[in-house]
């Protein structure tokens, strides 16, 4: 069984991360001075946090003792108040010998999903022992994490990777795989990335394992995510005021069996991306915000979905819209 | 070389937890007064190099005069602290806890070991025991447990029996000591705690003779735990069972001058400009502009720094390549922040309410604002078989897609295919018809969209749209796009609510719902002129609110409030919009006759009171504390009540707010400090609320909601 790429290809180094480049700078210096601070990165999934801390410790600490001396917990791990107080203590106290300016390091991933209580126990063990273990946090938002710990940390932000960056990365992994590509089929790839590397990564392990071609129909066909040319005609369906085309487009990408969360998904993409006047796309994006917000409390009806059209093609009727 | 990783000394710790805490011997073991000369002596005199600790602990101030805090809030605890062990036995019925409260690096825990520095005394530290249950032994060899509320009770009131361990150190041969609790035992967590926590300190403050500090940090409100308003709620306070001081944020100056010295400590050489920014950054925490300096800027080389020349060239070139001194850092620094600040808050607010667009007529292009461009496969061009591997050498050429105008990328409308069964058109631009020409809008003029804006500002859609909220009115000219705008919101505010935010598409649709239709619908932004960006009064308000919640529990806990009906000889005094008549016209009379106490044991009787609260009403009553509350009137006749409260009100809000000390401090709003006041004036019922319907009817009515669900 072959390893999944996202670890295959996660970065070893912290020079191969890609994106967010000024704070990897930073990164480096302290991985070659040593003396790390404590440290919580924060940012969307897929952007390299979990990996910029690895590689750090890796780098300030060397493959012989980051067994030792680097203790790595994530969301699935049991950490309740209990093992903050105990066994991240009891690391803490733990001798292990390393060059001047290293430091242990305790990796907590996703320490958002931590409950308040227990980083309120984090927060004087983090002080007690700064001789000798430093605290690398990462999580999605800063802001579930409390006032206290923040004040102890030096707070990196990673934005979400651009599409080039994406896109040099995918490249150089359909490279080493040999993988058969056209330039739509990454296209496609980032677009239902948005963002995030590793489900970019992901995506395109999977459609080159089910097709061995990436291109932009297998991308759909491997994502389940309706083509959003289909959504395109739709939406451009409902601007012109043809609700008929509109209704027989729905059903159609209904009657694929998609999910409606999923449809609606890239109906708001298309309609972010599409080429119309401001007042419409403001319009259009409230409507499909309501129903999308419906659709996830659990109301995802076939009905929910063409009700959407007709408001749709209400607005842009009562816009009457003439095309140029 | 094991030189430097486990450098310190265990903390000493005995069975029950207390351990002579590390900056008890931190102080002990400094003997240069001033940060300087502290550091350098590091090297000689103390045994171990500070290269391997953080910045911030080798740049912890040792004297008054080095502290980023302001003198007045030095004194303050120097004040406290002196009287303490200055004032005999005959004075002893005073509090001896201490609360110091404030936001996160605010100076709290420096300030305090400083002046215990100056006063020479030692610190015992609470730490929380690294088992929750400590394992002991009977006499006859059977293990048995103790919770930790008993470990913490046992070490607050055995404390006075044994100090702090001294080990190795003879300077700690001082009278004087002092606890410390930072850690909050974890046992309080539990909201049933906290009346036997009270009763606690009121059995430390009758027996102990050390004082008792709690520093606590005052966090957002709305995050979880809020240890300050329910542990130290302000009316238990009022009973002079603890004091309170509390802390502002580091004022910018302040903090300027402290990176500065910090930077003479660590021999870091930083830019003037870089550290004007990362004290703007860090929002008044200096621990968390410390920790930025310490990650923007490394020290010079071979300054502190371990010596490894081997490594110098390449360190050198990489300084070179990133030129970490001048041109990165401070671009750097917005990569790197404090903390969630609302600095960078402030630019993206402004950002979105300022938005201009530009004039059609230098626009040229047929495009829209920068938004997404369509990908290639959208455009659905049939595959040309082009040889991959050729492009593939170069990879970056594939990215030019994205950036070629709009014109040109457009399909020739001929060219389309089916779209698997769906008859695709060509996405023709799409022009708004006369009667719309006024939701007709030139492109932005704009390096980022507002989402990219709102995303970039890394605070949650919520808290974005209430800093939106307190400020877009300001810069409103017409009042049809206020309405739209006040729109947006109420839209905006549905991809808020619990189920959405869950979702990862739900702040995309806030961003184009609030962000850009907030820009869409201002025609004519006010840019000139400088309107000063203000952070939501909600906070303020719901800070408040909670006073008034917790005084309005207190005062249904004791019975001594209640919704009353005034007679008619009150009327005139009262608002007359109150409507919360529930009969009890007998009552009032009385409590206004009897004392407090009389009346909380009739109340017991008579009212049904909650199991915890009861407890907490019987026992306050009986310990000695409860005789001493403070400034208790008494009033025997119903009519004064009104000029009286109303007088001594006006009084003691004078009195309170000019001592920041006492009562609230000096940070409360008005209307806190009032009711404040007036709760330290008299506990009787009547008084309080015509006070407060005085001052301010509306918060009389949020007390009657609340009383009302309360019941």
């Amino acid at each position: 069984m072959e390893t999944p790429w996202v670890e295959k290809y996660r970065p070893k180094v912290l020079k191969d991360i890609v994106g967010n480049e000024e704070t990897v700078d930073r990164l480096k210096v302290i991985a070659e001075a040593g003396n790390m601070p404590n440290l919580i990165i924060a940012g969307p999934p897929g952007t390299g946090k979990t990996t910029s801390i690895l590689c750090l410790a890796r780098a300030l600490l060397g493959e012989d003792v980051y067994k030792e001396a680097v203790m790595e917990t994530n969301a699935s791990d049991d950490r309740g108040i209990e093992v903050v107080r105990n066994n991240i203590k009891m690391f803490s106290r733990k001798k292990v010998t390393l060059p001047p300016g290293r430091h242990k390091i305790v990796i907590l991933d996703e320490v958002d999903s931590m409950t308040s209580a227990a980083q309120q126990a984090l927060r004087r063990t983090m002080e007690m022992y700064a001789n000798t273990t430093r605290f690398a946090l990462a999580c999605n938002t800063s802001e579930k994490i409390i006032e206290p710990i923040q004040s102890r940390c030096a707070v990196l932000r990673y934005t979400r990777l651009s599409d080039a960056q994406l896109l040099k990365r995918l490249l150089e992994i359909c490279d080493q795989e040999m993988v058969p590509k056209v330039e739509e089929g990454l296209e496609a790839i980032i677009f239902t990335a948005q963002g995030d590397m590793r489900q970019a990564i992901n995506n395109l392990q999977s459609t080159y394992a089910g097709f061995g071609m990436v291109n932009a129909e297998n991308v759909f066909k491997v994502c389940d995510q309706p083509h959003p040319l289909l959504v395109q005609a739709i939406v451009a369906a409902c601007i012109e005021g043809d609700i008929d085309k509109a209704y027989g487009g729905m059903q159609e990408l209904w009657g694929m069996g998609y999910a409606p969360v999923d449809i609606i998904t890239v109906f708001f993409r298309i309609v972010k991306q599409y080429d119309m006047p401001e007042y419409l796309t403001l319009e259009f994006v409230k409507e499909i915000g309501r129903t999308h917000i419906r659709v996830l409390d659990g109301v995802d009806s076939f009905m929910q979905l063409t009700g959407l059209l007709a408001r749709l093609v209400n607005i842009s009727r009562a816009a009457a819209t003439t095309h140029s | 070389m094991p030189r430097r990783t486990t450098q310190k000394k265990k903390p000493v710790k005995n069975g029950s937890g207390w351990i002579d805490s590390q900056f008890a011997r931190a102080s002990r073991r400094v003997t240069a007064e001033d940060l300087i000369a502290r550091d350098d002596a590091g090297g000689s005199s103390a045994p171990k190099r500070q290269d391997g600790a953080a910045l911030w602990d080798r740049c912890q101030p040792t004297t008054a005069d080095a502290l980023a805090v302001h003198k007045k809030k030095v004194d303050e605890v120097r004040g406290w602290l002196t009287h303490f062990f200055s004032r005999g036995q005959s004075q002893a019925l005073a509090s001896k806890v201490l609360v110091l409260i404030g936001p996160s690096g605010c100076g709290k825990t420096a300030t305090l070991r400083v002046v215990c520095r100056e006063l020479n005394c030692t610190i015992l530290e609470w730490i929380n025991p690294v088992s929750q249950q400590r394992v002991a032994f009977d006499r006859a060899g059977e293990v048995w447990w103790e919770s930790q509320r008993a470990q913490f009770q046992s070490f607050l009131l055995r404390s006075r029996k044994y100090r702090a361990l001294s080990i190795g150190d003879t300077t700690a041969t001082t009278s004087k000591q002092l606890i410390l609790v930072e850690d909050l035992p974890n046992y309080l967590r539990s909201q049933h705690e906290v009346p036997a926590f009270h009763d606690l300190l009121r059995s430390y403050n009758a027996a102990a003779v050390a004082p008792l500090v709690f520093v606590l940090t005052e966090e957002h409100l709305g995050s979880l735990g809020h240890a300050v308003s329910r542990l130290f709620p302000t009316v238990v306070e009022l009973q002079g069972v603890f004091n309170t001081i509390r802390f502002n944020p580091v004022a910018p100056t302040k903090m300027e001058k402290a990176l500065t010295t910090m930077c003479t400590i660590a021999k870091i050489d930083a830019p003037r400009s870089s550290l004007k920014e990362i004290a703007l950054q860090a929002d008044g925490d200096i621990r968390a502009a410390c920790n930025a300096l310490q990650f923007l800027h490394r020290p010079r080389r071979g300054a502190a720094l371990p010596k490894q020349t081997r490594k110098r060239s390449k360190r050198s070139k990489t300084r070179a390549a990133s030129s970490s001194s001048s041109s990165s850092a401070p671009s750097a620094a917005k990569a790197v922040r404090g903390r969630d600040t609302s600095m960078r808050l402030f630019h993206a607010v402004g950002r979105i309410l300022r938005a201009r667009r530009r004039p059609p007529a230098s626009s040229g292009g047929p495009s829209q604002d920068p938004r997404p461009k369509t990908p290639k496969f959208m455009t659905q061009q049939p595959w040309s078989q082009s040889p991959v591997a050729s492009q593939s050498s170069t990879p970056p050429t594939l990215s030019p897609v994205r950036s070629q105008p709009a014109a040109a990328r457009r399909r020739p409308p001929d060219a389309g295919g089916g779209g698997g069964g769906l008859l695709m058109t060509t996405p023709a631009p799409v022009q708004l018809p006369p009667h719309l020409q006024h939701m007709h809008r030139d492109p932005l003029d704009a390096v980022t969209t507002p989402e990219e804006t709102l995303r970039q500002s890394c605070v949650s859609t919520q808290r974005f749209s209430q800093f939106l909220h307190q400020n877009y009115i300001d810069y409103f000219a017409d009042f049809e796009d206020l309405l739209q705008a006040a729109d947006a919101f109420s839209c905006a505010d549905l991809f808020n609510t619990d189920s959405a935010a869950n979702s990862s598409v739900a702040s995309e649709y806030f961003g184009m719902t609030l962000a850009r239709e907030l820009v869409f619908c201002n025609t004519s932004p006010l840019v000139s002129g400088w309107r000063p960006l203000r952070k939501p009064v909600d906070f303020d308000a719901a800070r408040t609110h909670n006073l008034v919640a917790s005084l309005t529990r207190f005062a249904h806990d004791r019975s001594i409030w209640r919704p009353v009906s005034f007679t008619d000889r009150d009327r005139d005094v009262a608002d007359d919009d109150d409507d919360e008549d529930d009969g009890d016209d007998n009552d009032v009379g009385g409590v206004d006759e009897k004392e407090v106490g009389q009346a909380e044991a009739r109340a017991e009787q008579t009212r049904q009171v909650g199991g915890d609260a009861g407890g907490a009403t019987r026992s306050q009553s009986t310990s000695p504390s409860s005789t001493r509350a403070p400034s208790r009137v008494r009033h025997s006749q119903p009519a004064a009540t009104a000029s009286t409260a109303s007088t001594n009100h006006t009084k003691d809000s004078s009195s309170s707010s000019g001592s920041s000390g006492s009562g609230m401090g000096s940070q409360q709003t008005g209307p806190t400090v009032v009711h404040t006041s007036v709760l330290s004036t008299s506990e009787t019922c009547t008084s309080r609320v015509f006070s407060m319907q005085r001052a301010r009817p509306a918060v009389e009515e949020d007390i009657s909601d609340f009383t009302d669900s309360d019941e």
